[in-house]
């Protein structure tokens, strides 16, 4: 593994990305995905949980909310790829970038146990992914502080 | 105009709040990503509070939701949370004054706020009249209020940057 995050980090976008202006780019970038991924989930987890939005079902408060949670989805992941690949051994070695990782498979366990396995209760759904998701951004921000 | 923040960020540099404030981030441990982690939460919240009534007004987002009831609902959501964010922002302009007021990508920052602010009030009341039937007028105010978010949280990332931006200063 450490000779793949060597070439990665020899490679010239690795490059590019860590000694040009292209970093902050997707770092900002990134921002604008999670917020747009949370912001949507926000609404359907809340209505999960049955706290707001009771007027409607769960399904009329997901039309039209997950594909931009999705797409928020796919703008963090492809920035979060980029970024990760300007040090890619740094952040394996990084303990609160290790614990978002975590944070994510957990997520994603999440969502599968209630969309595609099984059937966990609503409640249990919407809670543990506000909750999971609020840990990814503290551990991606603290992520940043470790050097 | 300078001056007067100029005076403010001394004001601020010298009293006894910032030197608590620097003192509670230096020896706290995990306290600043964490304020930085809650300011971004708020950024999210305020994605769905008023960037997602506006996606509505263009066709693209929430669906099955009334435009009425959503930005009812929505509102207090919104306001609560520009005042998190202002306190949580405000956490790292008092510890480091003159490092903000010198950053033109703070100006930039507080006119795009002003701006999505202002448009997105306006946008809400005019649309709210003729809801669920949205006018090109409505879609054109909801996109640039739209824009203006982005401008906002992206600028607000680009503090830290400005030399990228503004190398010879």
């Amino acid at each position: 593994v450490e000779a793949l995050w060597q070439w990665i980090e020899g490679s010239e976008l690795a490059f590019q990305i860590g000694a040009t202006w292209w970093f902050p780019l997707l770092e900002s970038l990134h921002v604008l995905g999670l917020a747009t991924l949370l912001g949507a989930l926000l609404a359907v987890d809340l209505r999960l949980m049955g706290l707001t939005g009771r007027a409607y079902t769960v399904a009329a408060m997901s039309s039209g909310m997950v594909v931009w949670a999705w797409l928020g989805f796919a703008v963090a992941l492809v920035t979060g790829v980029g970024m990760f690949i300007s040090r890619p051994a740094h952040y394996a070695a990084n303990p609160a970038f290790q614990v978002k990782l975590l944070l994510l498979l957990a997520a994603g366990i999440n969502l599968a146990a209630f969309r595609w396995i099984g059937r966990t209760p609503r409640k249990v759904a919407g809670l543990v992914s506000l909750l999971v998701w609020a840990g990814v951004v503290v551990a991606g921000r603290w992520t940043g502080h470790l050097n | 105009v300078e001056s007067v923040f100029d005076a403010a960020a001394a004001g601020i540099a010298a009293s006894e709040l910032r030197a608590t404030v620097v003192e509670l981030l230096r020896e706290v441990p995990g306290l600043p990503p964490v304020i930085q982690a809650v300011h971004i939460l708020g950024i999210a919240v305020v994605m769905a509070a008023f960037v997602v009534p506006h996606l509505k007004i263009l066709g693209v987002a929430a669906f099955g939701q009334s435009y009425r009831e959503m930005i009812v609902r929505l509102s207090p959501w919104g306001w609560w949370t520009l005042g998190v964010m202002f306190l949580t922002g405000a956490v790292f302009v008092v510890a480091r004054p003159f490092r903000y007021v010198h950053n033109p990508v703070v100006a930039i920052k507080f006119s795009c706020l002003a701006v999505a602010v202002a448009l997105s009030l306006w946008t809400r009341a005019r649309a709210a009249r003729t809801a669920p039937d949205f006018r090109n007028v409505h879609k054109a105010l909801a996109a640039l209020s739209i824009v203006a978010w982005v401008g906002v949280i992206l600028a607000g990332r680009w503090i830290a940057y400005v030399d990228y931006l503004f190398w010879e200063s």
